[in-house]
C-alpha cells in the first residue's frame, strides 16, 4: 500500500515570494508528526498542500499515491482543520455537524454520521450542553472543539490539523490528544502544526522543522 | 527576426492602408444614396479595429478553455496578451466612432443598440483587465483571466448581431449596395489585413514582455 | 448524491435566512425601492408598458446583485468553501447546490418585486402570470450564472468596486431580453422570440457558468 502522504520536492510560490519548501515527508500509518517551525514558514501551507487545497508550483504531493488536488475522490479519507474553522454562526453546533455529515461524500454502501454518532461526539468534546446554542455564541476555544468535533465526525486515515491547540484549555487538549492516540491505533496517520511545547511534550511524536 | 520583420511589415501595410483609404477610395454613400461626408473614411480604421478586436477576444475565449484543461503558464501569457491589445483595439473603435459620428449624424454618442452594446463589451473586458490587474496569486491570476475570458465572450455576438436584433436606427447596414462599390470593398479588406498583421505584431510583442517579467 | 447535497445546502441556507434575514431582505428593501421611485417618475398610465417592465428589471438586478454578494460572502469567509472541498466534495457540485439553494432565497425576493410592480404599475391581473413565467425564467439565469463574476472578483483586493462591474458581462444579456420579454406580455404579445432568447441564455450562459466553476472554485 502506498503511503498516507507523501512529500517530495514541494515547492509552493505567492506570486515572488515562496510560500512553503520542502524536500521530503512520508507518513506511515499510525504516524503521528508535529510540524514546527517560525511564523511565515509555511506551516499552513504545507497543510493545505497536503489537503489538497492548493496545488504545488513544483514537485509532487500524493495521499495514498493519488494527487489530492487533482482528485478530490481522495480527499474523503482526510481529515482537514484548517486555521479557519469553517463553521457557520448562525447554526447551533448540532446544526453545523449535521449539515457537513449530510454533504460529505461518501463511497458505495456507506452509511453517514448518524444522530447518535452525533451526541455522542458532541458529548465527547464537552459541548452536549452547548448543542443547541449558535456558534456565534461561543467563545474560541469552543469553537475549536466544534470545529474538532467534525473532523471526529468521520473516520479518516489522514489527519491534518493546523494549529489545533488555539484557544484550547488544558481539557481540550487532553481530548485532541487521546482522540489522536486512538486514530494511531486504528492506523490513521496525522500531520499537526503547533507552537504549543506543552502539547509537544504530551503527545511524544516526530517533528518536522520548517525553515524560513 | 520574425519580430523586426513583422514589424517592417505591419508599418508599410498601415502606411498603404492609410493612402488606399484618403486617396483611393471614392466617397462614400448609404443604401439610400445620401453622401456620407469625407469623414466617413475614419471607417476604414474603425471597422478594422472593431473585427481585429472580436478576432484577439475571439482567440482569448479558445486559448482560455484551453488553459483551464492544460493549465500551461505559456497559455496564459497568450490570453493575457489577446485581452490586452484586443482591448486597445476596442478603445480606437470607442474613440473614432464618436469622430464619425459627429461630422455624420450631428451628435458624438447616441444610445442606438451597436454603440451601447460596444460600449458594454468595452467595459466587460476593462473589468477583465482590471481584475487581473488585482490578483496576486500568479496561479489563481491565471486561472480567473481564462474563466473570465470564457465568459466575457458571450459579449461579442451581442455587438455582432445587435444590428439584426433589435434594428439599426444610425449605424449604417453593411448591405450589398454599402460594399458595392469594389475600390471600398479593396480599401476596407486591405486595411483589415494591416491591422491583422500589427495585430499579431502586438500581441507577440505583449506575450515576450510578459516572459521576461 | 448530487441531490442530497442540493436539499443540505437548500436546507441549510433556509434555515440561515429564518434567523438573519440577509439575503432576501436586504434585497426585498431595494427593489421595494426601485419599483417606487421608478412609479413616482413614470406613473401609470401616464407612460408605456416599457417602463413597468425596465422597472422591473432594475429592481431584479439591483437586488440579485446584493443577494448575491451575501450569497457567496457567507461560503468564502471563515474558511467554510475550504472545508467543504477539504470533504472531498466536487466544486462544480458545490455551485450547484448554491446556485439552486440561492434561487429558492431568490423566489422570496422576486416573488414581493413582482406584486409590487403589478401594484403601482396597473398590471391588468390577466398578465401577471405571464410575467411571473419571465421573471422566473430570468431568476434561474441569474441564479445559474449569477455567482460566478462574483467568486472571480472575490479574490481581488479591490472587491467591493469591481464585482459589480464583473457582473455586468451576466446582467446584460439577461437585463436586456428580459426586458423585451416583459414588454411583449405586457403588450399582450405573448411569450415572444425575446422569451426565447432569454431561456437559450438560460442554457448557455448558466451552463457556461457551471462549466466554468470548477476551475474558479479551485482555491
Amino acid at each position: 500500500m502506498p503511503p498516507l502522504l507523501q512529500i517530495d520536492n514541494v515547492e509552493r510560490r505567492f506570486g515572488d515570494r515562496t510560500g512553503v519548501r520542502l524536500d521530503h515527508l512520508e507518513l506511515e500509518e499510525g504516524e503521528t508528526v508535529l510540524l514546527r517551525g517560525p511564523n511565515g514558514s509555511g506551516k499552513t501551507t504545507l497543510l493545505r498542500l497536503a489537503a489538497g487545497l492548493l496545488r504545488p508550483t513544483a514537485g509532487t504531493v500524493r495521499v495514498l499515491g493519488k494527487d489530492p488536488a487533482r482528485e478530490p475522490e481522495v480527499r474523503r479519507e482526510i481529515g482537514y482543520l484548517g486555521h479557519e474553522l469553517g463553521l457557520y454562526s448562525e447554526l447551533t453546533a448540532r446544526e453545523n455537524l449535521e449539515f457537513y455529515s449530510r454533504v460529505k461524500p461518501r463511497g458505495k454502501g456507506e452509511k453517514p454520521p448518524g444522530p447518535e454518532k452525533i451526541e455522542r461526539i458532541l458529548d465527547r468534546v464537552e459541548l452536549s450542553e452547548a448543542a443547541g446554542i449558535r456558534v456565534e455564541a461561543f467563545s474560541r476555544g469552543m469553537k475549536e472543539r466544534l470545529a474538532l468535533a467534525r473532523v471526529m465526525l468521520f473516520d479518516s486515515s489522514l489527519i491534518l490539523l493546523d494549529e489545533p491547540t488555539t484557544g484550547l484549555d488544558q481539557a481540550g487538549i487532553e481530548i485532541l490528544i487521546s482522540y489522536l492516540k486512538g486514530r494511531a491505533a486504528a492506523g490513521a496517520a496525522a500531520l499537526v502544526s503547533t507552537h504549543d511545547g506543552m502539547f509537544q511534550e504530551t503527545i511524544e511524536a516526530g517533528v518536522v522543522r520548517l525553515e524560513e | 527576426m520574425v519580430e523586426r520583420f513583422l514589424k517592417f511589415f505591419a508599418g508599410v501595410l498601415l502606411l498603404t492602408g492609410i493612402f488606399l483609404a484618403l486617396e483611393y477610395s471614392p466617397p462614400f454613400y448609404d443604401s439610400d444614396g445620401k453622401y456620407l461626408g469625407e469623414a466617413f473614411r475614419i471607417f476604414f480604421m474603425h471597422v478594422p479595429a472593431a473585427w481585429n478586436s472580436f478576432l484577439c477576444f475571439l482567440a482569448a475565449f479558445v486559448a482560455g478553455i484551453g488553459y483551464l484543461i492544460n493549465r500551461k503558464p505559456s497559455w496564459d501569457i497568450f490570453v493575457a496578451s489577446c485581452l490586452e491589445v484586443g482591448w486597445v483595439l476596442a478603445c480606437l473603435v470607442i474613440v473614432s466612432g464618436p469622430i464619425w459620428a459627429r461630422a455624420a449624424w450631428g451628435a458624438y454618442w447616441t444610445w442606438e443598440p451597436r454603440l451601447t452594446s460596444f460600449l458594454v463589451l468595452w467595459l466587460v473586458y476593462l473589468a477583465g483587465l482590471i481584475l487581473r490587474g488585482s490578483i496576486e496569486d500568479r496561479e489563481t491570476r491565471a486561472r480567473f483571466t481564462a474563466a473570465y475570458a470564457v465568459l466575457a465572450f458571450a459579449t461579442v455576438p451581442i455587438v455582432v448581431l445587435s444590428i439584426h436584433l433589435w434594428g439599426a436606427k444610425n449605424h449604417p447596414k453593411p448591405g450589398p449596395d454599402f460594399f458595392g462599390d469594389p475600390r471600398i470593398r479593396a480599401t476596407l479588406f486591405f486595411n483589415t489585413f494591416a491591422f491583422l498583421a500589427a495585430t499579431v505584431y502586438l500581441v507577440g510583442k505583449r506575450m515576450k514582455l510578459e516572459r521576461s517579467r | 448524491m448530487t441531490f442530497r447535497v442540493v436539499r443540505a445546502m437548500i436546507g441549510k441556507d433556509l434555515l440561515r435566512e429564518t434567523r438573519t434575514g440577509e439575503v432576501v431582505l436586504g434585497g426585498v428593501g431595494l427593489s421595494l425601492t426601485v419599483i417606487l421611485i421608478f412609479a413616482f417618475a413614470f406613473p401609470a398610465g401616464a407612460v408605456g408598458y416599457e417602463h413597468a417592465a425596465a422597472a422591473l428589471w432594475v429592481a431584479i438586478l439591483v437586488a440579485t446583485q446584493v443577494s448575491l454578494s451575501r450569497s457567496v460572502e457567507i461560503e468564502r469567509s471563515n474558511g467554510r468553501l475550504e472545508t467543504l472541498r477539504s470533504l472531498g466534495i466536487d466544486p462544480g457540485l458545490f455551485y450547484l447546490a448554491k446556485s439552486c439553494s440561492l434561487f429558492a432565497s431568490m423566489l422570496l425576493l422576486l416573488l414581493p418585486t413582482l406584486l409590487a410592480c403589478a401594484f403601482f404599475f396597473q398590471i391588468p391581473a390577466g398578465q401577471v402570470p405571464g410575467l411571473a413565467g419571465v421573471v422566473l425564467l430570468g431568476g434561474v439565469g441569474l441564479a445559474l450564472a449569477g455567482p460566478l463574476p462574483v467568486w472571480l472578483g472575490s479574490a481581488s483586493k479591490i472587491r467591493e468596486v469591481l464585482t459589480p462591474m464583473l457582473s455586468f458581462v451576466i446582467f446584460i444579456p439577461f437585463l436586456i431580453t428580459a426586458v423585451m420579454a416583459s414588454r411583449d406580455i405586457l403588450e399582450g404579445n405573448g411569450f415572444s422570440s425575446a422569451g426565447m432568447t432569454l431561456a437559450a441564455f438560460d442554457f448557455v450562459v448558466g451552463g457556461t457558468a457551471l462549466l466554468l466553476a470548477p476551475a474558479v472554485l479551485e482555491d
